[in-house]
């Protein structure tokens, strides 16, 4: 093999180009898509988003099954139009959707993330980011856009084309007024995405800061992710500042919660009271994302701390 | 010119002892060997030149830069090839490579493009494409100069750049090195062990020893070893070497090349050169070099650290000197 082959050219040039930030996510916003996992799971998303979408055409369009909808949804003293069945029949859906599909997401975010900071680790390619005119906080920063980027296409994205589909199915001429009465819906999506995005991310960014295995930050996530569910059921029965405190450590489930508590408000069969038990027992959506924040902030300061402190020679 | 400057720098981890203790030193322009046993502190005066490590006390620029201030300006000017075997994960030759390029704030279409030469320069052209992990060791010290080459950097830091290479990819490597400063105006700070390869490339060295620096000497400086010439030739070699045998010069080391044969040969002191250049004349040999050769970097560099530093080494003299190029006789 030749060295030299070619000679060496100066370089002329700029250094004008895009922010290291949108460089670094890139990187690993391409590498995570990539990931076997990623294709497996998203494929089954797009099987579930496809029978979802189905199902919500046949309840909104079929008007034998818009009649036998109204009967299930409508309470028996209030005036019912189609748009209120819209309303509930999709926070229903939404609930049943997420349910599921915020699991998945969690799993996505196990699979794909977990090499996110420990693949740097594991091939030192840290200190070859770092010996560039970078910052650490860019370095997490970039790092910490790649999970919610890529849960968006399966956490935000169905939401939002449900919500639009609604929109669309509504009589002529109420499609606007339709969406803009529920704009709740729409913030419901963006909630759980956030919280499940921001929760994930952190959960990854700290795992995947502290080890160069995968393995074991998989090992260790998984824990978490479906430890937590447990200890939050577990919390429902409790009561006090236990029930307080553990019904909120589930990333999973605080991610929906948001759909969960409209999904419950939709429900005629449950009285004040019920529901006041209800919200009891519940995850608080406001919790929720004051708990995925906090983890996202403990998992970005992992990272910016090994960020700090990596040695470039050895 | 100093590319860098030191003024009593004192780097310490927490409550540990200093790894760098009130350190003074200048590093000109060529190829500087940055030399010390493990521990001496070379890591820590690499980190903090490249504003890695910006909490030290004192002083130091590079490039005329500061290194607390000017940290992000330094790195863009500055390249480094890590010791360690590091890569991209998941990822080809040229992608990594351009990507790092793109950290460094190149555009997209600029580090690709830049990418391509500087792995084909450093002799990767054909393994471009190919996913880093499945590059050899050779391959990986290759992969490792290109990143550390993408943006055109003044000064490159080379952390045993020959580590992992064979013999003939050692010399392509140090040939590649040597040009870069010669024709392309690099200047380097090589760290290494390897004393010979320094003494092959390197115009000077700075010592450190616990943390200390313990100067900076240029290799042309190194005393002359009484009566041992390098000897550079083209012609029949094997009745100039029964002659040489005959009047008892010693052939030390032969070492053949495209260009002709290169020997080391040493003779009575008192005699100087004068019978090497008879003999020669008198056997048809055509020399196109005789030099007295110096005492080895090995020899120094032990006197350095066990605290007898050579006399004739005190300043770096501002002129520059490429050292043993094959072309002065």
């Amino acid at each position: 093999m030749a060295v030299y082959a070619r000679g060496y050219r100066p370089y002329e040039g700029s250094f004008g180009g895009r922010s290291p930030v949108m460089a670094i996510f890139g990187q690993g916003f391409r590498n995570a898509i990539r990931t076997r996992s990623f294709k497996i799971l998203g494929v089954l998303v797009l099987i579930f988003y496809v029978i979802f979408t189905i199902q919500m055409y046949v309840m909104l369009n079929i008007e034998e099954v818009v009649s036998e909808g109204f009967s299930r949804f409508a309470n028996r003293n209030e005036p019912f139009d189609f748009a209120t069945y819209t309303t509930r029949y999709l926070k229903q859906a939404l609930m049943g959707f997420y349910g599921f599909v915020a699991t998945v997401g969690a799993l996505i975010s196990m699979l794909a993330g977990a090499g996110i900071v420990a693949d740097d680790l594991r091939t030192r390619a840290l200190p070859l980011y770092l010996v560039r005119p970078i910052r650490p906080i860019e370095y997490v920063l970039g790092k910490a856009l790649v999970l919610p980027a890529v849960l968006a296409i399966v956490l935000l994205s169905p939401g939002l084309t449900f919500y639009l589909f609604a929109g669309l199915w509504q009589p002529d001429g109420t499609t606007n007024e339709w969406l803009g009465n529920n704009v709740d819906i729409l913030g419901n999506v963006i909630h759980s995405y956030l919280v499940a995005s921001f929760g994930f991310t952190g959960l990854m960014l700290f795992l995947s800061a502290r080890t160069p295995r995968r393995g074991t930050v998989m090992a260790i996530a998984a824990a978490v992710y479906f430890g937590g569910a447990m200890m939050a059921g577990l919390g429902s029965e409790l009561r006090g500042v236990a029930q307080q405190a553990l019904k909120h450590v589930s990333l999973i489930v605080n991610s929906v919660s948001a759909h969960v508590m409209a999904e419950a408000e939709t429900d005629r069969w449950r009285n004040e009271a019920q529901m006041e038990r209800f919200r009891e027992e519940a995850p608080s959506p406001t919790i929720g994302m004051v708990v995925a924040i906090a983890v996202l902030l403990i998992g970005a300061y992992a990272v910016y701390r090994r960020a700090r402190s990596t040695e470039v020679s050895e | 010119m100093a590319i860098v400057e030191i003024r009593g720098l004192t780097k310490a981890y927490g409550r540990r002892p200093p790894a760098l203790r009130d350190v003074t030193l200048e590093i000109h322009e060529g190829v500087t060997g940055l030399l010390g046993p493990n521990g001496a502190g070379k890591s820590t005066l690499i980190q903090c030149v490249l504003g890695l490590l910006p909490d030290f006390q004192g002083d130091a620029k590079v490039l005329g830069l500061d290194a607390r201030r000017d940290r992000r300006e330094i790195r863009r000017r500055v390249g480094f090839m890590p010791e360690f075997d590091a890569y991209l994960p998941e990822t080809t030759g040229i992608k990594a490579v351009r990507f790092l390029g793109q950290l460094t704030g190149m555009p997209y279409n600029h580090a690709l493009r830049r990418a391509h030469e500087v792995l084909f320069h450093v002799g990767l052209g054909e393994a471009v494409y190919r996913d880093v992990r499945e590059y050899s060791t050779g391959m990986r010290q290759r992969f490792k100069l290109a990143q550390a080459l993408v943006h055109d950097p003044e000064l490159l830091f080379l952390d045993e750049p020959l580590a992992g290479l064979d013999p003939k990819g050692r010399e392509e490597l140090l040939k590649l090195i040597r040009r870069l400063a010669d024709r392309h105006g690099k200047h380097i700070i090589w760290s290494s062990h390897i004393l010979p390869e320094v003494q092959k490339v390197a115009d000077s060295i700075t010592v450190l020893k616990e943390g200390r620096s313990e100067g900076t000497y240029r290799l042309e400086e190194f005393a002359p070893r009484d009566g041992v010439y390098s000897i550079a030739f083209d012609g029949e070699s094997p009745d100039f070497r029964a002659a040489l045998d005959a009047q008892d010069i010693r052939v030390l080391a032969t070492d053949g090349g495209e260009s002709g044969d290169a020997w080391t040969v040493a003779l009575d002191p008192e005699l100087g050169s004068a019978p090497i250049f008879q003999l020669a004349g008198e056997h048809g040999v055509r020399l196109r070099r005789v030099k007295p050769v110096s005492e080895s970097l090995e020899d120094v560099f032990m006197r350095i650290l066990g605290g007898h530093a050579p006399s004739a080494q005190s300043a770096v003299s501002e002129e520059s000197h490429h050292f043993e190029t094959g072309e002065d006789a």
